[in-house]
């Protein structure tokens, strides 16, 4: 029987070379891949959730573990129902027009892939009407928007209204990000969420799908 | 004057993130995202990817154009008498840009900047001893984004004599100060000798690239003459290493390509080694600019400026704090006297708080204050005859007192720096007028400065010339 606390404490440890290997074991000793996700990684990603929210794991330790989920995701993936393997949602994600700054916004997208989330990141300088075209595309369950220019922060109003005027703005909740934006900007532009650091973006979409 | 600068780095060290900084520009390179700039290097030696974008700089062409930076850079005042040259008149104390909030004068509560605002602080950046540069703190909410600059330079100008440096992130703004700046000086000519608007701008981002539009802006104001200041940002551990010393060889890297750039389009074209390094919180990612990491960091930036012979300047003393409590005493305390300790020629510091997100009308005058003493400390000590007062200690001899001598006499007005807000009333005293704290006492000169004629505004004259000229632009009733 394969130890699945022991996967569960790689995952935790982030060490991906060392968790596919237990992984592959453990399949190979017939533990079901269902098992394996449900069991072992979902668990221990909520523990690298929790630990991060207490301050006990830094951001680069959280991402060591997103990275081993994804290699260990890639080997279950074939073995699971598409049931089985469904993300918590897909969500797409952009820096603003006018605005080239996308570290910020790339350290979001991996929090919210460390948190189950298909992220479709379709880079820096999105017009309002290339956010919406993605979402005809992608139909994505969220959208989340970068600014990190006091400048082009006023874009995110405007994807904002493209979406409504395009009709798409009831099919996705929107997520805006930035160190100029705020909670209460936000809410004046009719965003549905504002996360102030990356560590709690994951939350927040968890929250909101 | 100080006798020497603290090093932070032995020669040896310089050296060494010099030599890494030519390595990271020959072996990795930069990414050119600017067509202009891309035929500018390949014209000049340096080898260009033209699927990648990106730019290689071989070590002898590093070397060879980052001789001809010049040593000074002039800061022009629209009144000479606020001209300000750096290393040589340093350290310069400049206010931080550009917050979106300002928290309100009135409540004290956070909300967009407007215009009324920017002219207040303009105002009071007039008039505050300890500040030499206006760097814009802040947006405009109630303008139109691509008329920021003009509304925002045209307010300032209007206020403050001192030299003014805005954001520029379009051609049309860019297209616009310009137009401002030779209405107000009289003509082209005449704004191009004494270019009192400055241009801030993020051509280059870290890690290693130059971006494109920033980018054509710079090369316009280049090749105009207009100075031009090129920010170096390297966030430690999102967007350069976490540790200092791979900090600065990022760093060091992006200041040598932006400014050789500057230099192919047209030699001698003055810089400052500029910047703004600041950590990344590992806990949370946040943007740690008030971490005393900064303020080493600046240590660092001013030495290497040294080692390239240009001035420094930059941010040291943002800081995290939420509003003017200890913490953002300490860390607007700390950081830029140990970055001017180190020779930073420009200390950026005053007037933002919360990570340069928010205006605080009291930090603006506490910071000043700051600028003051730092400014102190600079100067050091005088080793004349009569400062050494040896005959006074001969004749007071001991036990006596020096308080009623005609030595400290002379110099009662000029041998201490006398603050306007830290408090040295005695508890008393304090406790019956209203026992203020440092915020309260700031706040009360803001009102004390605003009270007062503010004697350089604009003549109607000029405001008449510039109203009718940019008639469909202005939208500001300040």
């Amino acid at each position: 029987m394969a130890d699945l606390n022991a996967i569960s404490n790689t995952l935790i440890k982030g060490d991906a070379g060392n968790l596919t290997s237990q992984v592959k074991a453990a399949l190979d000793e017939g533990t079901a891949a269902s098992e394996i996700l449900n069991k072992a990684l979902i668990p221990g990603m909520d523990v690298v959730g929790e630990r991060m929210e207490n301050g006990d794991m830094f951001i680069p330790e959280v991402l060591m573990s997103a990275k081993a989920m994804s290699a260990a995701l890639g080997i279950l993936k074939p073995l699971l129902t598409d049931e089985e393997s469904k993300s918590a949602g897909r969500i797409i994600i952009g820096t603003v027009k006018g605005d080239l700054h996308d570290i910020g916004k790339n350290l979001v997208a991996m929090m919210l892939e460390s948190a189950g989330f298909e992220v479709v990141n379709l880079g820096v300088d999105i017009a309002p009407e290339a956010f919406v075209e993605a979402v005809k595309e992608h139909q994505p369950n969220l959208i989340g928007l970068s600014a990190l220019l006091t400048t082009t922060m006023t874009q995110m109003q405007k994807t904002v209204d493209a979406l409504k005027e395009s009709g798409l703005r009831g099919q996705v909740k929107i997520l805006v990000g930035g160190a100029p934006v705020t909670e209460k900007f936000a809410q004046e532009i009719g965003a549905d969420g504002y996360a102030p650091d990356a560590g709690s973006a994951g939350k927040l979409a968890r929250s909101l799908t | 004057m100080l006798a020497q600068n603290v090093e932070l780095l032995s020669d040896d060290q310089i050296q060494t993130i010099h030599e890494a900084s030519l390595g990271v520009l020959q072996e990795v390179g930069i990414r050119v995202l600017n067509e202009t700039a891309r035929e500018i290097f390949c014209r000049h030696g340096c080898q260009v990817n033209t699927q990648t974008g990106n730019v290689c700089f071989p070590q002898e062409l590093v070397e060879k154009w980052r001789k001809i930076f010049p040593s000074t850079f002039r800061f022009y005042g629209r009144d000479p008498r606020y001209d300000i040259t750096i290393p040589d008149d340093g350290p310069a104390i400049a206010t931080t840009g550009i917050a979106p909030d300002v928290l309100d004068i009135e409540n004290g509560e956070r909300r967009r900047a407007t215009s009324e605002d920017l002219s207040r602080i303009a105002n009071l950046v007039n008039m505050l001893p300890g500040i030499d540069l206006f760097f814009v703190s802040t947006l405009l909410s109630d303008v139109p984004e691509d008329r920021y600059s003009l509304n925002s330079l045209y307010i300032s100008a209007k206020k403050c004599l001192k030299p003014i440096r805005c954001g520029v992130n379009t051609v049309q703004n860019f297209k616009d100060i310009i137009a401002l700046g030779e209405c107000i000086a009289g003509g082209t000519e005449a704004f191009q000798e004494r270019p009192f608007f400055y241009f801030g701008h993020t051509a280059s981002i870290s890690p290693l690239t130059i971006n494109n539009e920033s980018t054509s802006m710079v090369i316009e104001a280049v090749r105009r003459g207009l100075p031009s200041m090129a920010a170096v940002v390297p966030n430690s551990g999102l967007t350069a290493p976490l540790t200092s010393a791979g900090t600065l060889v990022l760093a060091n890297a992006e200041f040598l390509a932006i400014n050789i750039l500057i230099q192919m389009v047209k030699e001698a074209t003055p810089v400052i080694y500029y910047s703004l390094p600041a950590t990344s919180d590992m806990r949370n990612g946040a943007f740690s600019c008030g971490g005393i990491e900064s303020g080493i960091l600046q240590m660092g930036c001013a030495q290497l400026a040294r080692f390239y012979g240009v001035p420094s300047g930059g941010y040291a003393g943002a800081t995290n704090a939420k509003l003017s409590d200890a913490q953002a005493g300490f860390e607007k305390g700390m950081s830029p006297m140990a970055a001017m300790l180190g020779g930073l020629n420009m200390v950026m510091l005053a007037g933002l708080i919360d990570a340069l997100m928010v205006f605080s009308y009291p930090q603006l005058v506490i910071d000043s204050e700051i600028g003051e003493m730092i400014k102190r400390v600079y100067k050091g000590i005088s080793l004349d005859n009569d400062e050494l007062a040896l005959d006074v200690i001969k004749t007071i001899g001991p036990g006596g007192l020096y308080i009623d001598s005609q030595h400290t006499l002379r110099h009662m007005r000029t041998a201490t720096y006398f603050p306007d807000i830290a408090s040295r009333q005695s508890w008393q005293k304090w406790w019956d007028t209203g026992k203020y704290d440092t915020q309260a006492r700031a706040l009360k000169r803001v009102w004390n400065i605003l009270a007062g004629d503010n004697p350089d505004a604009f003549s109607p004259d000029v405001d008449a010339k510039i109203r009718a000229t940019f008639s469909d632009s202005l939208y500001v009733s300040v």
